[in-house]
């Protein structure tokens, strides 16, 4: 799925913590072995981001609420 | 893809673990080592249910010196018009300063003046039990707490099912969201923590995720509970608060609480910290008097300052990045309010299961705790504080009653959900509606029909087109992996709490709570027949439901 919600650089290093713990459990590992959004379930909290342990995520808000 | 089974045998299941299904583990494994403990978690317990990041207040804090459990009650009873009982409410407002005092002991952060005094503000019309608190990482301390306990934890699992038999619980059905695995647990006793029914009324933006309350929360365990035997009350009280327009996130008791205001377009004062009263701001939001605006151009710095640092580094700290997208400034520009959707809620609202001020509920060995449970506006106090309690009543359960080794009963209805998630995948997976698609028609159908002003035929007609989606969800909406059929089991709870919500709001034939509940039909409150809870208990047949109507609990004995 194509999403802006989720922004990964190439510092990613496959780990997968946001996968785990991301709330919604809507994020998944691409074939690329980064994060991807799968389901359009997001609710913005930035666990994602704020536990990433090398800070190669960014967050951003669904196009419907901002 | 097929679903797998798993058997798990423990003395004590938790269903959920937010801060009240954490709270009660962990106080489970300090008071009885010896008991086994299990969490079933639809996310993961290190980021899970309401508060996945942190917060910024403890509600509900009766602090000796400063105010009393009396004083809590006279104010509870105000803002609920009544309908609360005394003994709950009570033992939270008695029980919340010894709470308080072991969140600290953990390492949870409350500010302090140069004087030792903790921070209270008075975010109600009368009353101060409002305690600021600062901590991003409530869950996560108490995740460390759970794992340093060696407390079975099972990750992205979500309840589908308690087995009850005879009127006494026997354990649940889980099911692993990612990797289909169903779980057939076996305990003594178990506690429902699985938070409220966030998911319900549609938002203004009509993102089915961007609700004001952690939207995880589908009703999961009002409807687990209300499957099951157990009783649900206050399910008219269709709650809808005031936040940031479309963001949908809190901020104007921080902002209030520190001198701002919120005004109209005139420029004319609506609630200031003299007159904070959340509901004020939803009743002129309902009666057209918007839009309203969070002013703040007139706080010094600091002021704006303090702010900033809690809005951005504890409940929702994201909110920086949106503030920076929009080009908004605090201390510069207005904010614009709007309502939430509708939720039902025990923390927020008084929805829920029906539990005494042991956590008891109707069925034997089943507890309820936080959210899920009706504690009026318990808040995250009432999560923490339940879910000790909670934990404390299951413990006395499992070392007083007698259980038999018989699986029988249990291994029998484990089979029967078993196979009607596979059936409900077999079928799903041909079908061809997004279960997005079908949940958003869900929703406005709740926001159209169940809502106010609601009056009899609006509610009947939305009562028919619930029964009309109850029928097609397993025949239209498409499950092609796991994950998506978890969304066709919550959009069943969603279901399930929309017909509670018009069944009792048919039945409350009075108008009360303001704009929560209003009946163009029954304008007026009717204090005679109505200052009753109405309790909701499935019939012989589910989804056939019986109504009930229960005395007010006084404390003064009249």
């Amino acid at each position: 799925m194509s999403s802006n919600t989720i922004k990964v650089t190439d510092e990613c290093i496959g780990c997968g913590i946001c996968v785990d713990l991301c709330p919604l459990n809507c994020l998944r590992m691409g074939a690329d072995n980064k994060p991807y959004l799968q389901y359009e379930e997001c609710w913005y909290c930035g666990c994602c981001e704020i536990e990433c342990p090398v800070s190669c995520l960014k967050m951003h808000f669904p196009f419907l609420i901002y | 893809m097929k679903l797998q089974q798993i058997t798990v045998n423990t003395d004590l299941l938790i269903i959920g673990g937010g801060c009240a299904g954490s709270m009660a583990a962990i106080c489970i494994k300090e008071a009885a080592p010896n008991l086994n403990v299990c969490i079933m978690e639809k996310g993961h317990i290190k980021r899970s249910g309401s508060v996945t990041m942190g917060m910024d207040a403890l509600n509900v804090a009766v602090i000796p010196g400063i105010s009393t459990p009396e004083e809590y009650l006279e104010t509870l009873k105000k803002k609920c018009w009544g309908i609360i009982d005394y003994l709950p409410n009570y033992t939270l407002a008695q029980r919340s300063f010894e709470l308080l005092k072991t969140l600290e002991s953990w390492g949870v952060f409350f500010p302090k003046s140069e004087d030792g005094n903790y921070n209270i503000m008075q975010v109600d019309t009368s009353g101060k039990f409002c305690v600021a608190m600062d901590e991003p990482d409530l869950k996560p301390i108490m995740e460390k707490k759970i794992r340093e306990a060696k407390i079975d934890v099972l990750n992205k699992t979500m309840g589908t099912k308690l087995i009850v038999k005879d009127g006494k619980v026997l354990g649940a059905v889980g099911f692993n969201i990612n990797n289909g695995q169903v779980v057939c647990c076996r305990a003594k006793s178990v506690i429902l923590a699985n938070g409220s029914a966030s998911r319900f009324g549609l938002p203004n933006t009509g993102y089915l995720y961007g609700t004001f309350d952690f939207p995880g929360n589908a009703g999961d365990g009002f409807a687990l509970a209300y499957r099951a035997g157990a009783k649900i009350t206050g399910m008219e009280f269709t709650l809808r608060y005031a936040l940031v327009k479309d963001l949908n996130i809190p901020l104007i008791y921080i902002v209030l609480t520190r001198g701002g205001q919120v005004i109209n377009t005139s420029g004319e004062v609506i609630v200031d910290k003299n007159n904070l009263s959340i509901f004020l701001i939803v009743e002129a939001l309902e009666n057209r008097k918007g839009p309203l605006f969070l002013k703040t151009d007139h706080l010094a710095k600091e002021k704006i300052l303090e702010i900033e640092n809690i809005l951005f580094s504890t409940e929702r700290p994201m909110q920086r990045r949106y503030w920076e997208l929009k080009g908004i400034k605090f201390g510069r520009d207005l904010i614009e309010l709007n309502l939430t959707e509708a939720q039902l809620c025990g923390g927020h609202g008084i929805s829920g299961i029906v539990i005494d001020e042991l956590a008891q509920t109707n069925i034997k060995g089943l507890f309820a705790a936080g959210d899920v449970s009706s504690v009026p506006m318990q808040h995250l106090t009432g999560a923490f504080v339940y879910g000790k309690i909670a934990g404390e009543s299951s413990i006395e359960y499992c070392n007083n009653e007698n259980f038999s080794e018989n699986h029988k009963d249990i291994d029998r209805e484990f089979a029967a959900e078993f196979e009607h998630l596979g059936n409900l995948l077999n079928l799903a997976e041909n079908n061809a509606i997004q279960h997005t698609t079908f949940e958003y028609k869900l929703r406005r159908i709740i926001n159209e029909y169940l809502l106010s002003p609601k009056n009899a035929s609006s509610l009947k007609k939305g009562l028919n087109l619930i029964n009309e989606l109850r029928e097609q969800l397993p025949h239209q909406v498409q499950a092609r992996n796991f994950h998506e059929l978890s969304k066709i089991l919550e959009i069943g709870y969603i279901l399930d709490c929309a017909q509670m919500s018009a069944l009792s709001s048919l039945t409350r034939k009075e108008s009360r709570w303001g704009c929560i509940h209003k009946r163009s039909d029954y304008p007026d409150t009717d204090d005679v027949n109505w200052l009753k809870h109405i309790d909701l208990q499935v019939g012989h047949t589910y989804p056939e439901t019986d109504i009930y109507l229960r005395e007010i609990q006084r404390g003064d004995g009249k």
